[in-house]
């Protein structure tokens, strides 16, 4: 790469006012003796003039309009740090709801066990009752009946709470793995849609695989639509870094 | 104003002054109008954009800390309200160049080149030119030129709006400035 393509990759930021010192003395040098590359820094100087007077001014009466809507719409409750409330609400609730059905099923299941029993019992007096054997110990088949048909007890309904309340921690502490602290922002970098519309296409995403940076090629007429979508953010900066090297060895 | 002032706004009206918030929405109104028109490209869904971007700021006001610089916490939300905005609407948008049946009127900020009406309208001319060229870049591009030059925004800022570190602002301007040139050339202005 000679010096002038070296020099054109810092005019815009040296027309910019954004380099430091040794970079920024690197191009004055440079353009002093290079009329190509002063025309090139003239070319972007204008440029940003003009940018810069493109600014639309919002319509008439705007501010008016957001404050109407600001009249009705509720600041949200401040998020805690690290967690959102609107991700652990769910779980909370779903959480609850199932204690809370547990212990509604386990009463139901063993009022209608209890029926059940009873029932069971009634018909096999009346069996025996009806071939002459000796009643059976009540006792007896209570417990037997009880033990085969696995009542919940008291202990079952703690340990299903404990599960109950376990599975919230588990849900809770999953939610907590991602805490926001931009609540008012979002969390990821949106991705850019495809412009089509446009007629170009947009650069590959910024943690895309690097490829070869084709940057020292002055792109024909045809790549200004479709130049963008070959070129890797990542790894430019490091071809900025390892340009900035070069410079400094150079000088 | 300086942004020690925004914060103190934001601050305020975090506090329910609506009439801090009203003076926050005034100072950045134009900025975050710019970014939503050449996101948008129309009018109609910029100020939709635009109007929602103050309004995710008023229910976002109990979450700043103060702690965040005003022009990055602002413009970052415009920035994604945007991107939201384009991700939702895919269809093909007619590039619009005038807004009622009338060529839109951009102020004119140099004073002095109105006593001189043939290079204010040279001027006029480029700045349209320009503009019109800006809105066939794609959305990366238009979006960092919006950011640094119409909105103002310093390198390092642009690094916290968008995400990205100061190798690639650098890169994306570059890219951004001659693909924009490109486009000039061929219509003959630079």
């Amino acid at each position: 790469m000679d010096r002038c393509e070296k020099i054109e990759k810092l005019l815009a930021a040296y027309a910019d006012g954004e380099l430091n010192g040794r970079q920024k003395a690197l191009v004055e040098q440079h353009v002093a003796h290079c009329p190509h590359c002063k025309a090139l820094l003239d070319e972007y100087l204008a440029l940003n003039d003009v940018l810069a007077s493109c600014a639309v001014k919002a319509p008439e009466g705007f501010a008016e309009r957001v404050m109407e809507s600001v009249q009705h719409t509720k600041q949200a409750a401040p998020a805690a740090r690290g967690v959102r409330l609107g991700k652990i609400a769910p779980f909370v609730g779903v959480g609850v709801a199932a204690v809370l059905c547990i212990g509604v099923l386990s009463s139901g299941l063993v009022q209608r066990m209890g029926q059940i029993f009873d029932h069971q019992e009634n018909v096999e007096q009346e069996q025996q009752t009806a071939a002459g054997a000796p009643d059976p110990a009540p006792e007896d088949d209570i417990v037997g009946g009880a033990e085969s048909a696995e009542m919940p007890t008291d202990d079952d309904a703690a340990t299903m709470d404990e599960a109950a309340t376990d599975m919230e921690r588990d849900t809770y502490e999953e939610s907590c793995a991602e805490p926001d602290t931009e609540a008012a922002t979002d969390i990821e970098s949106p991705t850019y849609p495809e412009t089509a519309q446009d007629g170009m296409e947009s650069e590959p995403a910024e943690d895309a695989t690097p490829s070869t940076e084709a940057e020292t090629a002055v792109p024909g007429e045809n790549e200004t639509e479709e130049e963008s979508e070959s070129e890797s953010e990542s790894e430019t900066e490091t071809d900025s870094e390892t340009e900035e090297g070069e410079e400094n060895r150079d000088a | 104003m300086s942004e020690k002032q925004y914060a103190r706004l934001l601050l305020a009206a975090k506090a329910g002054d609506h009439d801090a918030f009203a003076s926050l929405v005034r100072a950045y109104q134009d900025r975050v109008y710019s970014l939503a028109y050449y996101m948008t490209k129309n009018h109609h869904d910029a100020e939709d954009v635009a109007q929602e971007v103050f309004l995710k700021i008023w229910r976002s006001l109990p979450s700043y800390r103060g702690d965040h610089e005003p022009d990055t916490w602002i413009m970052k939300i415009a920035k994604n309200a945007c991107l939201d905005h384009l991700k939702q609407k895919r269809t093909v948008e007619p590039l619009e160049w005038e807004r009622d049946g009338e060529i839109l009127e951009r102020p004119i900020v140099d004073e002095d080149v109105q006593s001189n009406p043939s290079q204010a309208f040279a001027q006029k001319e480029m700045r349209d030119e320009v503009a019109k060229a800006l809105l066939r870049l794609p959305p990366e591009y238009r979006e960092i030129l919006t950011l640094r030059y119409m909105d103002g925004l310093s390198y390092e800022q642009l690094c916290r709006v968008l995400e990205i570190g100061e190798g690639t602002v650098k890169s994306r301007l570059w890219r951004a400035k001659n693909t924009l040139k490109k486009i000039l050339e061929n219509g003959n202005i630079f």
